[in-house]
């Protein structure tokens, strides 16, 4: 919490953090990075007491980190703003839908609430059978249970370029990104515990993952919490994109002669600085990439993260509304992203409006257009 | 709910009474000694007007309950113009936020809580450009830079803000109307809300700037012989902090000269060796004067004085980093005085650098509520002004304590003034 109130004191108040997508939306200062990090110094200086209304508003945030970018004075905001959320939940300060997923997430494995033996049904709509491989394929809970499509499309590209895949089926759980970026470490803990476990006895040396929250997580997320525990975290973690940019000069591929936008999941670009590679592949294939205005580490959220989708979904939709018209005004066919939860959230944000886009993976993009080898 | 909230509630759909809001509507960039704070309210209501009506609805529930109403854009300065200091009403501007280019007249007619740096991008795809906007622009307001007043990026060619509205439309107790901008521009909203105003543009021209590293007198030199827009000095110890921050290559004094590509004075620049390279990344780094605070907590103080008179000024705040940006006429210094704590000592040394200014003709650049005893010698018509201000808000309730003194505040700041002495 120190690093908090140091954070909160150190706010220049230059409101440049106003292009907070949460901020965008509500236009109130409760909602912008410097109006929290001002009720913060005020806490602190008990200048005002907690309520369920300040909470609320403390937790209206995507993660999405764009308020540290344009910070100018450098707050690490978004580590602040999971402190923060850490030390609400600590301290009692549960949002209550929040708090359901958790319920959820312990009884399941998953935040959905979905069955365990449900996870793996998308492996079983396809003739492909994992391997004993040392790279595993981490489908994460959104691919899992609501965007099937692109684990079935991630595995069908692998088995296509003789990717050899593991995959820990059943005992695949939740990476705990919710849970991390809701402040609720205590489940998070458990989380990686039992991941980590199970790739220890499948001698896993590389994790391969199509979602942007669970390449965050296990990449940046897990080194840390393992050491805290005590672990020797030594897996190597990468996003499907950067498998892909490795691979795909030696694929055959029918080009594409397709315009189309790209959309920046805030968990692969702002929080781990992959940028290029989506890019590279995009125009691999030969289509042509009509950026958004906003795009790279200046891209606008989707306004599903950092549990804002769950608790706030009114707010959610609205970020992802402005998000879609600027897709839209590209003027292109296709939205192209690296995460299904983006791809969901954006899929549903489309439905508001009559123009049409069609919101893909960029992995379903590259599989259907990899011939056989 | 009594009497008062239930008819904002009635009449307004952006509105907030709850303790957490009111709160993040009662600060700005100062931080006051506890001293002062002790005597600061708290706002009684937050409202969001999304129209100049229902800027006036609130005005005449204002007078209907006494209540003072605060203006408030995006609250980037630290004059205390914007907080509520007797309580009150509180309107943020935020959600009057259209715009309109007369690209014939080449005038923007904007709204209040337009961004200028917003606007600017707009600008810039029809072939046009502000010709002025402050180095808070990608924050600050349209309503807020014309309410407080003063000089900004392109100030050397274009002059003030003041210089470059052509009319404001201002809400009071009596309506709505379109006025002559003098009893407006800087009078932070104590005579009038300015809900519109029409601001000048020129034609987009790339901008080129120049760096040289040469001293303050040949500085006011290459200033007016040049035909630069803007001009800003940055002196040794800011430049050593700015090192440190952002990495740049650079040494000792500079100055950073900006031009219309058209008319950038290639030959000046060799001449002179002016670096593009630096000149750039100075340029880039207009709207982060304070990326020092990175390193260090820092209290801004600001004065306007002649040009004729910043040499002697400079000689007596040698050792303080400072910027000074040049005006037409006059220039405006930037002191930052870095701190590990709030201690009373440094507003005592805030107040010195004022008065050290005015020795050489200067004055404070904005009165706000800190300064308000100060106005007179910030606008030389003050007493034309008590009397309009005292016309169209008979009980006071505009933005009250600010430009004209009102209570303990500004008593205490000039007794501390006068202790000095």
């Amino acid at each position: 919490m120190i690093e908090v109130i140091k954070g909160s004191k150190a706010c220049a108040r230059c409101n440049y953090c106003k292009v907070c997508p949460v901020y965008t939306v509500e236009s109130w200062e409760s909602s912008s990075p410097r109006g929290k990090l001002y009720a913060i110094k005020s806490l602190v200086e008990k200048e005002i007491n907690i309520d369920a209304r300040t909470v609320k508003e403390l937790f209206k945030c995507t993660t999405c980190g764009i308020c540290e970018v344009i910070c100018q004075v450098e707050i690490p905001l978004v580590k602040l703003w999971e402190e923060l959320r850490e030390f609400l939940n600590n301290n009692g300060y549960v949002l209550p839908v929040h708090k359901k997923l958790k319920e959820r997430t312990f009884r399941e494995w998953n935040p959905y609430g979905e069955s365990r033996e449900k996870r793996i049904e998308w492996l079983n709509e396809i003739n492909i059978k994992p391997s004993s491989s040392e790279l595993l394929y981490f489908a994460g809970c959104t691919s899992s249970y609501r965007v099937q499509n692109l684990a079935k499309n991630t595995v069908e590209l692998f088995s296509k370029v003789d990717v050899k895949f593991s995959y820990a089926g059943i005992n695949e759980f939740c990476c705990g990104s919710p849970f991390l970026r809701t402040g609720q470490m205590d489940i998070a803990q458990k989380l990686f515990l039992k991941n980590y476990k199970i790739w220890k006895e499948m001698d896993v040396r590389r994790i391969v993952t199509s979602c942007a929250g669970c390449y965050r997580t296990i990449a940046k997320d897990y080194p840390r919490i393992a050491e805290k525990l005590g672990y020797n975290f030594d897996f190597e973690v990468l996003h499907t994109v950067q498998l892909l940019d490795e691979i795909i000069d030696d694929v055959n591929l029918s080009k594409i002669n397709i315009k189309a936008t790209y959309h920046d999941p805030c968990h692969l670009g702002r929080h781990m600085g992959v940028y290029e590679e989506p890019r590279r592949v995009i125009k691999k294939l030969g289509i042509e990439l009509v950026e958004m205005e906003r795009n790279r580490d200046n891209a606008f959220c989707c306004g599903a993260g950092g549990g804002v989708r769950s608790q706030f979904k009114e707010l959610a939709f609205e970020i992802g509304k402005l998000r879609v018209k600027e897709a839209l005004d590209t003027d292109t066919k296709y939205l192209i992203s690296c995460c299904p939860f983006c791809e969901l959230h954006l899929s549903q944000s489309l439905k508001y409006f009559d123009e049409k886009i069609s919101v893909l993976d960029l992995v379903e993009v590259v599989n259907k257009k990899v011939e056989d080898l | 709910m009594n009497q008062f909230q239930l008819e904002i509630s009635k009449k307004f759909k952006r509105f907030d009474f709850h303790p957490i809001q009111r709160k993040l509507y009662s600060y700005d960039l100062s931080e006051p000694p506890k001293l002062l704070k002790k005597f600061l309210g708290v706002a009684d209501v937050v409202i969001q007007p999304e129209g100049k009506e229902e800027v006036y609805e609130a005005l005449k529930i204002a007078k209907k309950y006494r209540m003072p109403v605060i203006p408030r854009g995006a609250a980037t300065s630290a004059y205390g113009g914007v907080l509520p200091y007797k309580g009150g009403m509180v309107v943020d501007f935020t959600r009057l936020n259209n715009f309109e280019i007369d690209e014939d007249k080449k005038l923007l007619i904007s709204e209040a809580g337009v961004v200028w740096w917003d606007v600017q991008k707009e600008l810039v795809k029809k072939g046009l450009s502000l010709r002025v906007y402050p180095t808070s622009a990608p924050s600050s307001t349209v309503g807020g830079w014309i309410g407080q007043g003063g000089y900004g990026v392109g100030s050397l060619k274009y002059g003030s803000i003041a210089e470059n509205v052509d009319w404001v439309e201002v809400v009071d107790f009596r309506g709505i109307n379109v006025k002559e901008p003098s009893k407006f521009v800087g009078l932070e909203g104590t005579t009038g809300f300015i809900v519109s105003a029409a601001i000048k543009l020129k034609d987009y021209d790339d901008d080129v700037a120049f760096a040289f590293n040469t001293s303050i007198e040949d500085s006011i030199k290459l200033v007016f012989e040049s035909k630069a827009h803007t001009a800003f000095f940055y002196n040794k110890e800011y430049i050593e902090i700015l090192k440190e921050v952002r990495g740049i290559d650079i040494e000792g004094n500079t100055l950073l000269l900006t031009f219309e590509s058209k008319l950038a004075e290639k030959d000046l620049n060799e001449k002179l060796n002016g670096d593009e390279l630096i000149g750039e990344k100075l340029w880039q780094d207009r709207f982060y004067p304070l990326r020092i605070r990175k390193i260090s907590n820092l209290i801004c103080v600001e004065v306007i004085l002649p040009i004729e008179k910043l040499p002697n000024l400079i000689k007596k705040i040698e050792g303080y980093p400072f910027i000074v940006v040049f005006s037409k006429n006059n220039a405006v210094v930037l002191m930052l005085l870095t701190i590990k704590d709030l201690k009373y000592s440094i507003w005592l040394k805030t107040v010195k650098l004022i008065k050290l200014a005015e020795r050489f003709n200067g004055r404070i650049y904005s009165p706000g509520l800190w300064f308000s005893y100060k106005s007179d010698k910030v606008f030389p018509n003050f007493e034309m002004l008590k009397n309009y201000k005292k016309d169209v808000d008979e009980y006071n309730l505009l933005n009250p304590g600010k430009i004209f003194p009102l209570g303990v505040i500004p008593k205490l700041v000039k007794i501390v003034e006068m202790v000095m002495k």
